[in-house]
């Protein structure tokens, strides 16, 4: 039960942050080009969720699985998008990126009067403390196979 | 609408809620917009090998996608608290195999017109709902 990656985009699109803990596959297209889909097929799938909604409630996407991996999408209503890929039978995840939201980015981010809103993030504590969060949490236990 | 309902003589009146019928070629743009949405979901798999999506959930809703060996799909939208949906779109593969493969009138990759296709992909989508399992 591991976490594999996670990548935060900020409101227009751009990747300011990824982090990787267990990465099978090499990565076939540099890590600008991989954000870049990734943040396409996001896009595309909340306003397919959008359409195909059978209620009026535009809750948008919360996860998606396929036989190997399950990819979870925390966005804030400021259009900050937390995305995670774990293994499937993580528990647990959303609650993950919610404290991520709430304990480090706003703690070591925005409070951060070095850290300017539309940039990659640079800061060593947050990183730091990022890492910890995510090693803590229930989806992270020993890294299975 | 509003006069209807302030109208006392058409009382009692029974309203059903649910969302508008699409339309035929909303559907087929929808599921065209699917597929590429799956096919890069396996790309950017951070594990070897990942087939693409097969649940995607929101509060709302959830849908499945079964890939068959031949790459045809077969998706469902239920309600996220339904059971067995797996199975459901196995079942639906077996009758698509049975009753549009092998109808001699049918022609491949064209919208599927034949009446006891439909009856028993209706049965099959009651008895679903009803038992939250299929019973296949």
């Amino acid at each position: 039960m591991t976490v594999y990656n996670l990548y935060i985009y900020n409101r227009a699109g751009t990747l300011i942050y990824y982090q990787e803990w267990s990465r099978k596959k090499p990565m076939t297209m540099s890590l600008e080009e991989e954000s870049r889909l990734l943040y396409g097929m996001l896009f595309s799938l909340k306003s397919f969720s959008n359409r195909i909604s059978p209620l009026d409630v535009q809750e948008g996407v919360q996860c998606y699985t396929t036989n190997k991996y399950k990819m979870t999408l925390f966005e804030t209503p400021t259009s900050l998008k937390f995305v995670c890929n774990t293994d499937v039978n993580a528990p647990g995840v959303n609650e993950m990126l919610q404290k991520l939201y709430t304990q480090v980015y706003v703690e070591y981010v925005i409070r951060n009067p070095e850290c300017k809103p539309a940039e990659p993030i640079t800061s060593e504590l947050f990183k730091a403390k990022l890492d910890e969060t995510v090693r803590m949490s229930p989806a992270f236990s020993s890294k299975a196979a | 609408m509003h006069r209807v309902l302030e109208d006392p003589e058409q009382y009692p009146i029974s309203l059903k809620f649910g969302w508008p019928k699409l339309s035929t070629n909303e559907k087929i743009f929808l599921a065209s917009m699917f597929y590429p949405l799956f096919a890069i979901a396996s790309q950017l798999s951070p594990e070897p090998r990942s087939s693409g999506i097969q649940v995607l959930e929101t509060a709302s809703y959830q849908l499945h996608c079964f890939q068959t060996l031949t790459g045809v799909k077969f998706l469902a939208v239920v309600d996220p608290r339904q059971t067995g949906v797996e199975a459901l779109l196995r079942r639906l593969h077996e009758l698509y195999a049975d009753f549009a493969l092998k109808n001699p009138f049918y022609s491949l990759e064209m919208p599927i017109r034949c009446e006891l296709f439909d009856t028993h992909v209706r049965s099959a989508l009651e008895s679903a709902e009803k038992l939250g399992v299929a019973n296949v």
